[in-house]
C-alpha cells in the first residue's frame, strides 16, 4: 500500500474549493476560441465563488496554453503557475498542487482552468509529440485514444471474462445521468442493444463505447480554508489528493488490465484523506470509454479484480442506487472536450454543495474524483467532502 | 514502391539498430549488459537496473498476442490499407511486447484469442523500411 507521509497529512482539508464552472457553453462551438472556452470558465468560477479575477494570483493549467498565455490574457500577473501536462487528469493533480501553494503561501486564490475546442479546433494550433509512437505505434496503424484503450479492453476480457455487454451497461448507466442534466448533449436514453449496434470503430469499441467530442472550458477556484469562508458559497474541502505515472505507451504497462498509477494516485488520496473505499457516497471516474470506470474501480480497490462492472450491471451505479457514479452524465454523454479531467471536479463540487437539482445524490458529502492522463498513464485522485 | 501507411519516424540514433536489423530481416532487441534484462523500445539506460552499459541480441521472432482489436477505420491518414485489419500488442518471448499488426488471419474475435502464438513476418514497406509484422505460428 502507498502510504504518505505525516507532512503530507497535515495538508487535509487546508484548503477548499470554492468556484466552479463551466464555459458559457459546451459542445460545438465554432465560434468561440479555445482562449475563450478558458477565459469563459476562468470568469465563470471566481464569479462562483464571489471573488473577481484580479484576486487570481495563482494559475494552474494543462494544455496547448501555458498558465502565462492565461495571465497575460486575464491581465494578471500571478505569483504562481504550474502547466504539468499529463493528460487529461492533469487537472485533477493540479487540485493538489494548488492546495500544497496555497498552504505555503506561495498563492492565495488558486485557479485551475481548462480549455479546448476539440470539435471544432477553433484558435487551435496542434502539435503532439510523436517521437515514440511516430516510431513504434503509428507504422502499425495506431492513432488515437481509441486504438490504445482497445487494447487494454480486449486484455482485460480475456482475463476476467468481462464482456461487450457489461461494458454497455456502463454507457446506459451513465445516459441516466445525463438525461438529468440540462447542459448534457444526450438525453433519451439508451439501451445495451443500441451501444452493440452502434458503429463498430475498433473492436472492441462501438461508437456508444467511446466519448464525445466536444467544444468546452471548465475552471475550479481554491483557496485556503480560512479565507474560504468569506467566498460566497459552502467551501467543498480537499480532504486528500495523490498522483502518479507509469507509462505512456501501453506496451509499457506492467498489466494491462489494472492502472497501477491508479491504484498509487488513489492509496495516497485515501492515506491521507484517511478514508477506505466505503466512505463515498458519490464517484466520479473519467470515461473517455466505458471500460474505463470499471477498471479504475477495481485498481482504486472498491471492486475486485473483474467486479467492477458489477456496479453499473446491478444498478448502484444509477440515479436512486446506492453509489451513484457519473453523475453529470460523464465523457460518454455529457462532454468530452479532450482533457476531461476539470468536469468531474465541478460535478463533485456542485454534489457536495446540493446544487445539482433533479441529479442530486440525496446526502452526498463525501466524493471520490479519480482521472486518468493518456491511456491510464498517469492518474489523480481526489478526496472531496462538505465539512471537515 | 508504393507505401501503404506512415512510415517510422523520426527514427531515434538509439533505435537505428533496430530499423537496421528489420531490413535484415532480424528481429534486434536491446539487452542490459549489467542485469540481462531485454526491453523495448530501444533506449540508452536500462529500465530495470539503470545502467548504462545496453547490447544488442537477435530475438527468436515467436511470442503470444497479448492484446488485440479489429480497426474498422483508418485512424492515420497516411494509412491506407483497406479495413478491417488487427492492431496486435505482441509479447515477445524474451520479454518485452511491442506493437505491431497481425496478418494472414481472418480479422475476427472468433478467429483472434489473447495468448495465441505468433510469429514475426518481416514486410517490406518502402525502399527503406522493413516492419516486423506478426501472424498466427504455424
Amino acid at each position: 500500500m502507498a502510504t504518505v507521509s505525516e507532512r503530507q497529512r497535515e495538508l487535509r482539508n487546508v484548503a477548499c474549493i470554492v468556484g466552479v464552472d463551466e464555459s458559457d457553453q459546451i459542445g460545438t462551438l465554432p465560434n468561440v476560441s479555445q482562449l475563450s472556452l478558458h477565459l469563459e470558465a476562468i470568469s465563470n468560477a471566481v464569479r462562483d465563488a464571489g471573488l473577481k479575477v484580479k484576486d487570481v494570483d495563482g494559475i494552474f493549467t494543462a494544455g496547448q496554453h501555458s498558465p502565462a498565455t492565461l495571465g497575460e490574457a486575464l491581465g494578471v500577473k500571478p505569483r504562481y503557475v504550474d502547466g504539468t501536462t499529463v493528460g487529461g487528469c492533469s487537472f485533477i493533480i493540479m487540485v493538489g498542487h494548488a492546495v500544497a501553494a496555497l498552504h505555503h503561501g506561495l498563492c492565495d486564490v488558486a485557479v485551475v482552468s481548462h480549455g479546448e475546442s476539440g470539435r471544432s479546433g477553433t484558435g487551435v494550433t496542434r502539435s503532439r509529440d510523436t517521437a515514440l509512437s511516430g516510431q513504434f505505434e503509428f507504422p502499425y496503424g495506431f492513432g488515437g485514444a481509441t486504438t490504445y484503450f482497445g487494447m487494454i479492453t480486449t486484455r482485460h476480457m480475456h482475463e476476467y471474462g468481462t464482456t461487450l455487454e457489461q461494458w454497455a451497461q456502463v454507457a446506459v448507466s451513465t445516459r441516466k445521468w445525463a438525461a438529468l442534466n440540462p447542459k448534457a448533449r444526450f438525453h433519451d436514453p439508451i439501451t445495451v442493444a443500441d451501444v452493440l449496434n452502434s458503429r463498430p470503430v475498433s473492436y472492441p469499441f462501438n461508437l456508444l463505447n467511446i466519448c464525445l467530442v466536444t467544444d468546452a472550458g471548465g475552471a475550479v477556484v481554491l483557496t485556503r480554508a480560512d479565507r474560504a469562508k468569506d467566498c460566497a458559497k459552502a467551501p467543498v474541502y480537499v480532504r486528500g489528493f495523490g498522483e502518479a505515472t507509469e507509462h505512456v505507451m501501453v506496451t509499457q504497462m506492467d498489466s494491462l488490465s489494472v492502472s497501477a498509477a491508479t491504484r498509487l494516485a488513489g492509496e495516497r488520496a485515501f492515506s491521507m484523506a484517511g478514508v477506505s473505499s466505503k466512505d463515498f457516497n458519490h464517484i466520479m471516474l473519467y470515461d473517455a470509454f466505458t471500460s474505463g470506470p470499471p477498471i479504475m474501480l477495481e485498481s482504486l480497490g472498491l471492486a475486485k479484480p473483474g467486479e467492477g462492472v458489477q456496479f453499473f450491471s446491478e444498478g448502484r451505479s444509477t440515479p436512486g442506487g446506492s453509489l451513484p457514479i457519473n453523475t453529470n452524465g460523464g465523457g460518454l454523454s455529457y462532454t468530452h472536450s479532450g482533457m476531461y479531467g476539470i468536469f468531474p471536479i465541478i460535478e463533485a463540487t456542485r454534489q457536495l454543495r446540493g446544487e445539482t437539482g433533479a441529479r442530486q445524490v440525496p446526502g452526498a458529502s463525501c466524493s471520490l474524483v479519480n482521472g486518468m492522463g493518456g491511456m491510464l498513464s498517469a492518474a489523480g485522485t481526489l478526496v472531496l467532502a462538505n465539512r471537515t | 514502391m508504393d507505401v501503404d501507411r506512415p512510415l517510422p519516424t523520426p527514427i531515434t540514433p538509439e533505435a537505428k539498430p533496430f530499423w537496421d536489423g528489420c531490413r535484415a530481416e532480424k528481429l534486434m532487441l536491446p539487452r542490459c549488459e549489467d542485469c540481462g534484462h531485454v526491453f523495448f523500445y530501444p533506449r540508452i539506460l536500462c529500465p530495470r537496473c539503470h545502467s548504462r552499459r545496453i547490447g544488442w541480441m537477435q530475438a527468436s521472432g515467436r511470442g503470444t498476442l497479448h492484446s488485440f482489436e479489429i480497426a474498422h477505420q483508418a485512424f492515420q491518414k497516411a494509412w491506407k490499407i483497406k479495413p478491417p485489419y488487427v492492431l496486435a500488442m505482441v509479447q515477445l518471448e524474451e520479454g518485452p511486447r511491442m506493437m505491431s499488426n497481425l496478418i494472414n488471419v481472418e480479422p475476427s474475435p472468433k478467429a483472434i484469442k489473447c495468448d495465441m502464438p505468433v510469429e514475426v513476418v518481416f514486410t517490406q514497406v518502402s525502399d527503406d523500411v522493413t516492419l516486423p509484422l506478426f501472424q498466427p505460428r504455424r
